[in-house]
């Protein structure tokens, strides 16, 4: 657990905010390179714990403080920093991370590392075209590569299924490191988060460093409240027999919302068929872009994280019922929770428990990677990105069986999603160990949704911790039920 | 020898290109020739030719099992079946026994002989309807391309068809076995194919101790426990936690197989052989006793759209969209193998997890036609249709009856999930419709 205070203690004296107090470019005292291991998670065995390294660019960006993306830096066990591109490593921590903008903070305690450091500049503008350098340490040596600046563009995030502005820059040949760092000049414009082929080449993807130093100032000013996100779903309006059936007369423009994903407790402000013409007091064309002042013509969709965190007032006009409203739409936040399925599930470890050698686990998006989503059964992958109808409602599956005589005749089951257990519904999954202590006339009764290809499991009860102690025995289960709460 | 067409599942009132194709095929009693369905699939002409004779015949098909894979075959030209012997139907052959394959793989002008033995007789998927699992017979005879509908003879009796190969798997072949061209041919004898019954229960094994205890069944040794129930016809004579002891005359053990003519293989088996509307004699373990239930078995064809099917698709065409049934067929034509979980749902689970919100026949918007009275449509195909002008949309004809009952000004189509829509203006698209159909050379706007 990171200390709050000591985040806004670091972040509160930042100075790269000052654009006054820019330091020229010397990315050999301000570039250093991370080595971060974490813990990984085998779904088919999720009580199994590996680790794994790997390296990564930081960045000073103020005292004692080191930016990197979030991007493996999740489950951490052990971070070391290195600067000047070789000799020691030396123990660093990680004081804030934050997966769904992809940025983490880093710092380190021994004085001496900080020594010839100096805080690098995160640029306040960024042109939409020219030229920057990648910068990172590479074979000891510093490296600077040039790269054309192709355009700001609105696309999902590699960590979160969220609109937000990218930088997107051509990228020729060779290696590019994950948080490397895009530079023009002496400023910082971007940090790198992926690489990728489009039909137009090679590119690179960076988070804008203006985003960053509004997320950084946020943070600072304890003003952070995570993303925001648009919980609806909307149109273009190129169809004129649209806006005509809906009494909006003149040029198209606007944009209609189609569905709304309810989120317990974020009221409705929308409708559907409202059509959306101003978000912000920014106008909304027909094609759902709007005229941004520093980068011309952006997604809507941005507008959710342009200066704005979850919960903010955001003013909407809408044309509704044949006339205009004023409405105000308040940004629920962004998470990974609001998900039935929760696409990720970070700093934590896997849920599990063991049964008589039946394995349940919450369905995940980590479960449905590490199990392969292409071996998941469409009775399952069609629950991604369905809302949760209620807060903390899970999917519960039986994600396997451990073979044990108590389980004969069960063991080819897995991937099947529990309804009930003993006749109480499974609607999360710390719903099982009250489900377990209630067994029916000695048995355990165990029932799935329709469509899987059994809909019932029936145990002994009287058997049923032998059973999951000599399970746990032989298949080297040292914790169980593991269930976080 | 084959020239067939198939359909343009995206513009299902045309058809692809002609293509030439060839198969075997073997005559039986009553002057008819019998091969597989695929083999005459979308046949615009079908010409025979008999063995050693060059001259070829006209034939047409008289009966189609999509499910089982057979079709029969008529020749009205004098002379072709004298002087013929027909092959007479023979057993189950035994695992391990010799069969010999007698076909045209590759075309050919002279018959192929292959011989090889019975490696295994169980349930297997029939891969050309797609959507059916009969009994199949595999060998080790090559069966290739071209042999399909030749016979596969034992003791000068035909103990099989040849239908299909696994890709990838070397020396494996297989043929369809005598009771289920048997039962072919006495489906069709009343003159109309009725199909193979299919049971719509889930019979789930009944290994486990504890599963058997709580279902009372501690004297029995066999039984496989009924589960789901999918249609209302097996609901209204089992229930859930009902445990099958036999079927028919066939003791059906844990594994929820039954030991068929020395093979054990899954009791889906005797529902599959038994008629259209034909009732079969159950033992049934409820509540602690044993009782007799006579349960109806049907071939249902309401979900025939979820195996490949062999005739010309339905459509209709309202001014330039084009709407048509999603099926098989058609999302392997459109989308090959990268259909959305969503059309893949639709298709072949929603009626097993939710079957009060499965539709009879989930309809796509399969193309617009490009005309100024469409232009600004926002979607231009391959959608499916959630409502049209309020009406849910189940089947084709309720797009038919939802425009042209509109009296709106306008027709709004509401696309599946997400849930976005396009309004088309029902005036221009009325006065279009006409001119649509001419420009792009449609003679029917409808094939219902």
């Amino acid at each position: 657990m990171i200390p709050k205070t000591a985040i806004l203690s670091l972040l509160l004296s930042l100075f790269f905010l000052s654009p006054g107090t820019a330091a020229a470019a010397d990315w050999e005292n301000s570039l250093v390179r991370i080595e971060a291991t974490r813990h990984t998670y085998d779904y088919f065995q999720p009580w199994i714990r590996r680790s794994a390294t790997s390296r990564n660019s930081g960045l000073v960006v103020g005292e004692k403080t080191i930016l990197t993306t979030a991007q493996r830096m999740e489950n951490n066990v052990l971070t070391r920093l290195q600067k000047g591109g070789q000799g020691e490593w030396t123990i660093g921590r990680l004081v804030w991370i934050d997966y769904y903008s992809n940025l983490a903070l880093l710092t380190v305690d021994d004085e001496a590392f900080w020594e010839d450091l100096h805080p690098a500049t995160l640029a306040e503008k960024i042109p939409n075209s020219g030229t920057a350098q990648s910068v990172r340490w590479h074979e000891r040596r510093l490296e600077l590569r040039e790269l054309d600046i192709d355009r700001m563009k609105i696309s999902k995030g590699r960590l979160a299924n969220i609109d937000m502005l990218y930088l997107e820059l051509d990228f020729e040949t060779g290696s590019f490191d994950r948080s490397e760092i895009i530079a023009i000049d002496d400023e910082v414009v971007g940090i790198a988060i992926a690489r990728y082929s489009s039909s137009s080449g090679e590119k690179v993807q960076a988070i804008p460093s203006t985003f960053i130093r509004s997320v950084l100032q946020a943070q600072s000013e304890s003003d952070w409240s995570g993303l925001g996100f648009f919980n609806f779903f909307w149109q273009t309006t190129e169809n004129e027999a649209t806006l005509d059936q809906l009494g909006l007369s003149g040029p198209a423009r606007g944009v209609i919302i189609t569905q709304l994903l309810s989120l317990p407790g974020h009221p409705d402000v929308l409708r559907p068929k409202d059509i959306l013409l101003k978000i912000d007091g920014f106008s909304i064309d027909s094609q759902g872009d709007y005229q941004d002042p520093d980068y011309g013509p952006l997604n809507l969709e941005y507008l959710a994280t342009r200066n704005r965190w979850a919960g903010d007032q955001v003013p909407m006009s809408v044309w509704r019922d044949g006339k205009a409203h004023q409405i105000t739409f308040t940004l629920p936040k962004f998470g990974y929770e609001n998900f039935l399925i929760p696409p990720a599930r970070y700093d934590s470890t896997p849920e599990y428990y063991v049964a008589g050698g039946l394995i349940f686990q919450p369905i995940s998006g980590g479960l449905i990677d590490g199990l392969g989503r292409e071996r998941m059964p469409v009775r399952i992958i069609r629950h991604l990105s369905k809302m949760r109808p209620e807060a903390n409602r899970e999917l519960v599956v039986l994600s396997g069986v451990l073979p044990d005589p108590f389980n004969e005749g069960y063991r080819s089951h897995n991937n099947l999603i529990v309804a009930r257990i003993n006749h109480h519904s499974i609607t999360r999954f710390s719903d099982l160990e009250k489900a377990f202590a209630d067994p029916q006339d000695g048995f355990h009764l165990i029932e799935f949704t329709p469509g899987n290809p059994i809909d019932k499991i029936v145990l002994n009860a009287s058997g049923m911790d032998l059973a999951t102690r000599r399970v746990m025995f032989r298949y080297g289960i040292q914790n169980n039920p593991v269930i976080n709460n | 020898m084959v020239y067939l067409q198939p359909p343009d599942w995206d513009r299902p009132w045309q058809w692809e290109r002609i293509l030439r194709s060839s198969g075997s095929g073997f005559i039986i009693e009553g002057n008819r020739i019998m091969t597989n369905a695929h083999v005459v699939a979308w046949a615009k002409e079908i010409m025979v030719r008999r063995f050693q004779d060059s001259r070829l015949y006209p034939a047409k098909v008289s009966y189609v099992g999509r499910d089982c894979d057979l079709a029969i075959l008529t020749v009205e030209a004098q002379g072709f079946f004298d002087g013929i012997e027909p092959l007479t139907l023979g057993e189950l052959p035994d695992v391990r026994s010799t069969v010999f394959t007698f076909g045209y793989p590759a075309g050919g002008q002279q018959i192929s002989y292959t011989s090889g033995v019975v490696s295994r007789i169980e349930i297997q998927t029939y891969t050309y309807p797609g959507d059916r699992r009969l009994l199949a017979i595999q060998t080790d005879a090559a069966i290739n391309p071209g042999n399909s509908g030749g016979p596969v003879i034992q003791n000068d009796r035909v103990v099989g068809v040849a239908f299909q190969g696994i890709p990838g798997l070397e020396n494996t072949g297989f043929f369809i076995p005598p009771p289920v061209v048997e039962h072919f041919l006495e489906d069709i004898a009343d003159g109309s194919y009725e199909g193979c019954p299919i049971s719509d229960i889930d019979l789930e094994s009944l290994h486990n101790p504890a599963q058997r205890n709580y279902l009372g069944l501690t004297s029995k040794t066999g039984g496989a426990r009924i589960g789901q129930l999918l249609t209302k016809s097996v609901q209204d004579h089992l229930r859930t936690d009902d445990v099958l002891l036999q079927i028919d005359q066939w003791p059906v053990a844990r594994d929820a197989s039954v030991l068929y003519e020395g093979n054990q293989v899954h009791a889906e088996l005797i529902v599959s052989l038994a008629q259209n509307g034909d009732t079969i004699p159950l033992k049934i373990w409820r509540e602690d006793q044993e009782i007799s239930v006579d349960l109806p078995v049907f071939a249902d064809r309401s979900r025939e759209f979820a195996g490949n099917l062999y005739r010309a698709p339905r459509y209709y065409i309202y001014g330039g969209l084009v709407f048509t049934p999603l099926s098989r067929n058609y999302l392997s034509s459109a989308f090959g193998s990268n259909a959305s979980s969503q059309l893949v749902y639709e298709l072949f689970h929603r009626w097993r997890t939710e079957p009060e919100t499965t539709r009879t026949e989930p309809i796509m918007l399969a193309n617009v036609l490009p005309h100024p009275a469409n232009a600004n449509l926002r979607r231009k195909s391959r959608v499916m249709i959630d409502s049209i002008n309020g009406v849910r949309i189940e089947k084709l004809e309720d797009v038919i009856n939802a425009i042209e009952q509109c009296e709106d000004d306008w027709h709004t189509i509401r696309y599946a999930e997400p849930y976005d829509f396009d309004t088309l203006a029902r005036e221009k698209a009325d006065d279009a419709h006409p001119a649509i159909l001419r420009t792009y050379r449609i003679a029917n706007d409808r094939r219902l």
